[in-house]
């Protein structure tokens, strides 16, 4: 069997938005009102365009050489998401501490004085700006919530 | 002659200690601001703002200007070293900049920011003096209909700004206006394509976007080259190396000023701002520049075109802020409710009420250009140290980066979530050789559009016809009709020619 080429699923993906922007634009908000162009007027044109210019991409790009994505690609993605979650149980610099230290430690593979240096560096120098300059609100997570109450 | 006595006048104003240092330490926060991604100029003012207070209102507005004035010079700093613009404006010296970085050259690209920066300033507030006033008038002549002619005009180049393939710049031009028609319709001001998610009710959030497609995407990318121990090929760290040659200089100055000019007329324009006017500026070098078709590829007349352009454009939003107290861009509304929170009433009496006042902060820019251009100078050999740290590093600490300055572009993890699916997105987008640039400035550029343009069509009930009865409409239109032929017209010569 032939391997689909994935180069055809970013306009396949662009194709469906494409098509569903033009039907709620049509369904739901409208082409013209009172003789005046509607909520749905501008979204239906962007997406009838793009869903047209979207066909014509899956029929040029289905001709062209696959791309490779690797699985550590995806490290940071994985790792960002994990901060995310960890910000919400302990707090958001906790959470990025550990996090800086972590790859740096283990995944980078470096000394604990660079990893240490580097961490305290970054998230000092990222604390001093956002939360004592610009005094940006950053919580402190259900662990600390929970203490404090 | 009288012109130059008020601003004679203004500069004894500006140059007394207090208002000089009010300067100075507005600059130095405004790089600083300007340089942190996720900021940007409006939310950097916004946030500064408070700081004023404590002086009296002519040092307060001149330290509020030199703070909005050098976050322009910042805004570039980190879409160069880094890939994540500081501010909007900055995605275009990005284009240029950041493969200059790349290069081997990080101090040329910072160099010739600053430099451009300077000049578009200098030029925008020359302008400003001389025809303040007037070209403020005939910024009010554009009404929607030439406010929708010129995005088309804009809207037209966007697709053909990058990459050999214009489907894939037309496809993420359109991804880029469908995103931005998530949320109100700002004409009707009624919710639209929410999903019925409260997050999705205010729209693709911004930051988030602009952190995520450029800085998060690059954090991805750079797990490539996680092997090489060192960061980019950086031989030239010091100041002296950094220098334009004589040639650079040849080189950068034609853009700058073509770009000053043309952006300080953009800055004037209400709604159009120093974004539009860094889009055009470079735009404008693509099409008429000696190296245009090279632009994207880490020329340093792109970089000298998109900061003249948008530096040049922030000079000329002062234009109809303080002659006829509309801002120019959601910035200069913030330096608006800092004249009235001083009680000053911005319009064409301020002039002739208050001159002492409006000339001192005339000369003021003059000042705070001067000395951000010194600030912004000595400081080039710290920043491009940044590029010497390793790749193992610079994940952890840019990662860290995108998550604070999503975060706090609106004080909520969901920012964060965005940041990454929109990081997700643009690494995809450039695995396949779709150009981001587009999306992003579509996406800044549609709400004005599709506003402009149904307000147009709304006073023509429903007829095209609007936009070839006025003037400086038919004019835009004519020359996006040209836009749109002429690579048809090209393409048929060029075969006419190979048959010869």
């Amino acid at each position: 069997m032939q391997r689909i080429n994935n180069r055809v699923i970013l306009p396949f993906i662009t194709a469906f938005l494409g098509g569903v922007w033009v039907f709620i634009g049509l369904s739901q908000y409208g082409w013209y009102t009172d003789g005046k162009p509607g909520s749905g007027f501008f979204p239906t044109i962007t997406g009838a365009l793009l869903l047209l210019m979207s066909i014509l991409a899956v029929i040029s790009e289905s001709k062209l050489e696959t791309p490779k994505f690797w699985i550590f690609h995806f490290h940071p993605i994985i790792m960002a998401v994990g901060v995310v979650l960890l910000a919400m149980l302990i707090g958001f610099f906790p959470a990025l501490t550990l996090y800086v230290f972590g790859w740096l430690k283990w995944y980078e593979k470096y000394n604990l004085k660079t990893s240490l240096l580097a961490t305290v560096l970054t998230i000092t120098g990222m604390y001093g700006v956002f939360a004592m300059w610009l005094r940006v609100p950053f919580p402190v997570g259900f662990f600390i919530e929970g203490i404090l109450r | 002659m009288e012109t130059l006595q008020l601003l004679l006048g203004g500069f004894v104003t500006a140059l007394s200690l207090q208002n000089f240092l009010a300067a100075g330490v507005g600059a130095i926060l405004g790089i600083l601001v300007g340089a942190m991604p996720g900021i940007g100029s409006l939310a950097g003012v916004a946030l500064l703002l408070p700081l004023t207070f404590k002086f009296e209102p002519i040092t307060g507005i001149i330290m509020l200007s030199a703070i909005y004035y050098a976050n322009m010079y910042g805004g570039s700093y980190s879409a160069i070293l880094l890939n994540i613009p500081g501010d909007t404006p900055a995605v275009m010296t990005g284009l240029d900049g950041h493969p200059l970085a790349k290069q081997g050259k990080p101090g040329k690209a910072l160099f010739t920011s600053n430099i451009a920066s300077f000049i578009g300033g200098t030029i925008g507030i020359i302008i400003l003096t001389v025809i303040g006033p007037g070209l403020a008038r005939f910024g009010l002549k554009f009404g929607p209909v030439e406010m929708a002619a010129l995005i088309f005009v804009a809207m037209t180049s966007l697709g053909w700004l990058l990459g050999d393939n214009p489907t894939k710049g037309i496809i993420t031009t359109l991804f880029g206006i469908l995103l931005a028609t998530m949320g109100f319709d700002s004409v009707i001001g009624t919710p639209r394509y929410d999903f019925g998610s409260i997050y999705l009710l205010g729209g693709v959030p911004f930051i988030p976007l602009v952190i995520g497609i450029f800085g998060f995407s690059q954090v991805i990318e750079m797990m490539e080259l996680r092997n090489k121990k060192k960061g980019f090929d950086t031989e030239k760290l010091t100041l002296k190396d950094s220098l334009l040659t004589k040639d650079e200089i040849k080189r950068i100055l034609p853009p700058s000023i073509r770009s000053s000019i043309l952006g300080t007329f953009i800055g004037v324009l209400p709604g159009a701002g120093a974004t539009t006017g860094a889009f055009l500026s470079y735009m404008q070098e693509k099409k008429i520049g000696k190296n245009g078709h090279l632009l994207g590829t880490g020329r340093v007349e792109g970089v000298a075109a998109a900061e003249s352009g948008n530096n040049s454009a922030a000079a000329g939003a002062f234009a109809p802020l303080l002659s006829l107290g509309i801002p120019g861009s959601g910035t200069g509304a913030v330096l608006l409710g800092g004249l009235m929170m001083y009680g000053l009433n911005p319009g064409p009496l301020l002039f002739q009420n208050q001159p002492e006042f409006t000339w001192g902060l005339i000369a003021s820019l003059y000042i705070a250009n001067v000395i951000t251009l010194a600030i912004a100078i000595m400081i080039i050999p710290s920043l491009i140290k940044i590029l010497k740290v390793p790749v193992g590093i610079m994940i952890p600490l840019i990662t860290t980066i995108c998550i604070m300055g999503s975060y706090s572009a609106n004080n909520s993890l969901y920012g964060v979530i965005m940041m990454l699916a929109f990081g997700v997105v643009g690494f995809m987008l450039k695995k396949y050789g779709y150009p981001i640039a587009p999306l992003l400035l579509a996406y800044v550029l549609a709400p004005t559009l599709e506003k402009n343009f149904r307000q147009a069509l709304q006073i023509s009930d429903g007829s095209m016809a609007i936009f070839f009865q006025k003037p400086i409409a038919a004019v835009l239109i004519g020359f996006f009709l040209l836009t749109l032929v002429s690579p048809i017209i090209k393409m048929v010569i060029g075969k006419i020619k190979t048959k010869k």
